[in-house]
């Protein structure tokens, strides 16, 4: 008996073709009687790419021209109220693409499956990279602070400098930005194209929407990192504890004063 | 060939598209649909189908090159004018983002041998993003250059439309088992 024998002992009797009700083989891919396609794939209704891609490419032109206007224009107030403003309005913009989209954001909010060890391992590696880069930035003569949107003095004024940094340095980022890159963006990349793609391209334009050059040289493997976890396990929650402590990382050693 | 075996009295013949052996009952091949049984002018529909559709590939891939192209023509923009800002203008850090700027262009062009959609997706979204930067800080340079700007967005916009078509285009083909050898 060939190998085919076995698949055929599974099924009692012989499969039929579900348009013409003729008798048809496993192994055929056609119908060969009525030409009907077997494999049970549906063929889809053909949307235009830019309708699919509509939405991250709205969520990241609008963020990108707020983000323009707060760091190369004078309109925003100067210092702390500045920053507490585009914060808000940047998280204002996510709630709404996340509410628009909350379809494909169910899926990647669950903690279904959620391992601790990974969470562990994120964590190491993310203290690691905020150490690494809290070191390696000023050998490129550079300060974070310059490269990232906010600045330790933009605290200076507050009643909690350390725990209002904490909040929008370290928080609301973690929170919205995954949210918003690992998130929806993700999920309506990876309709387009392959998980792959989705993970490489919403790297990139994660790393490039922060508007700040020497720094797409850690922001991008730093989103690859975050988008690879979304990937392998299909949910935001490694990247938003991975996302969390970098940043946490980096905002104590900056209040130390170490590097 | 587990027909023979399972059809040990039917006569057999060859599909003329694909090959396959299949029971002179069918009206149809059962790998690839095309109509063994039918009529010259149902066999001649099939052919035409797969002849349009081979059309439409290469159709699209030639927009895919196009867009490809426009990638390396922007590489070699950024190199040209950073030189020129930093030895022209004597400004070093423009000419630093600038051939940063380039070479980004030429990975994506790299990548676009892997993956087109994603990496003109992208190559687009870096261009735009510049311009954006660059209306912010400049607002005078917005129109300037303005009939490029609008070449090469075009060909941004049809070459990830076309880099979708393709893959689609492809997969039909697949189907079919007309893959057309490239």
């Amino acid at each position: 008996m060939s190998i085919e024998g076995e698949e055929y002992s599974e099924i009692k009797s012989d499969p039929t073709c579900p348009a013409c009700g003729m008798v048809i083989k496993v192994s055929d891919k056609f119908c060969g009687h009525c030409g009907v396609e077997l494999t049970g794939e549906q063929p889809q209704v053909k949307e235009d790419v830019f309708s699919v891609l509509g939405p991250s490419l709205g969520y990241y032109f609008f963020t990108l021209v707020l983000l323009a206007i707060y760091k190369l224009t004078p309109i925003f107030p100067e210092g702390f109220e500045g920053l507490a403003i585009i914060s808000a309005l940047d998280v204002t913009v996510v709630i709404a693409f996340f509410i628009y989209l909350f379809h494909d954001m169910k899926p990647v909010l669950s903690f279904k499956g959620f391992s601790f060890k990974v969470a562990l391992l994120t964590i190491v590696g993310a203290l690691l990279g905020s150490l690494f880069i809290s070191w390696f930035a000023p050998i490129l003569e550079i300060s974070i602070s310059d490269d990232v949107f906010y600045d330790p003095y933009l605290f200076e004024d507050t009643s909690h400098p350390f725990l209002m940094a904490t909040l929008f340095i370290c928080v609301q980022p973690a929170i919205f930005e995954e949210i918003a890159f690992r998130g929806f963006m993700f999920s309506n990349i990876a309709k387009a194209t392959t998980s792959i793609g989705a993970v490489y391209v919403t790297s990139f334009v994660f790393g490039i929407i922060h508007l700040s050059f020497i720094s797409l040289l850690w922001l991008v493997p730093i989103g690859l990192a975050f988008a690879f976890l979304r990937m392998r396990y299909n949910i935001i929650w490694y990247g938003v504890i991975g996302h969390f402590t970098y940043n946490f990382g980096i905002t104590v050693l900056e209040f130390l004063g170490w590097f | 060939m587990e027909n023979l075996t399972e059809l040990p009295d039917a006569s057999l013949s060859a599909c003329e598209n694909c090959q396959t052996l299949n029971s002179t009952q069918q009206k149809f091949c059962t790998q690839c649909s095309f109509p063994i049984g039918g009529t010259d002018e149902e066999r001649q529909i099939f052919r035409s189908t797969i002849t349009s559709r081979k059309w439409l590939l290469n159709e699209a891939e030639s927009r895919v090159r196009s867009a490809k192209t426009i990638i390396y023509v922007l590489a070699g923009i950024f190199i040209l004018f950073g030189l020129y800002r930093g030895f022209g203008q004597d400004s070093f850090p423009d000419m630093v983002v600038n051939i940063v700027l380039a070479i980004v262009f030429l990975i994506f062009a790299a990548w676009a041998e892997k993956n087109p959609f994603g990496a003109i997706l992208t190559a687009f979204i870096l261009y735009l993003t510049v311009q954006v930067v660059n209306a912010f800080v400049e607002p005078s340079t917005i129109f300037s250059g303005i009939i490029l700007k609008v070449i090469f967005i075009g060909a941004f916009i049809k070459g990830i439309r076309s880099a979708q078509e393709a893959k689609e285009y492809m997969k039909e083909l697949d189907k079919v088992k007309a893959v057309p050898q490239s």
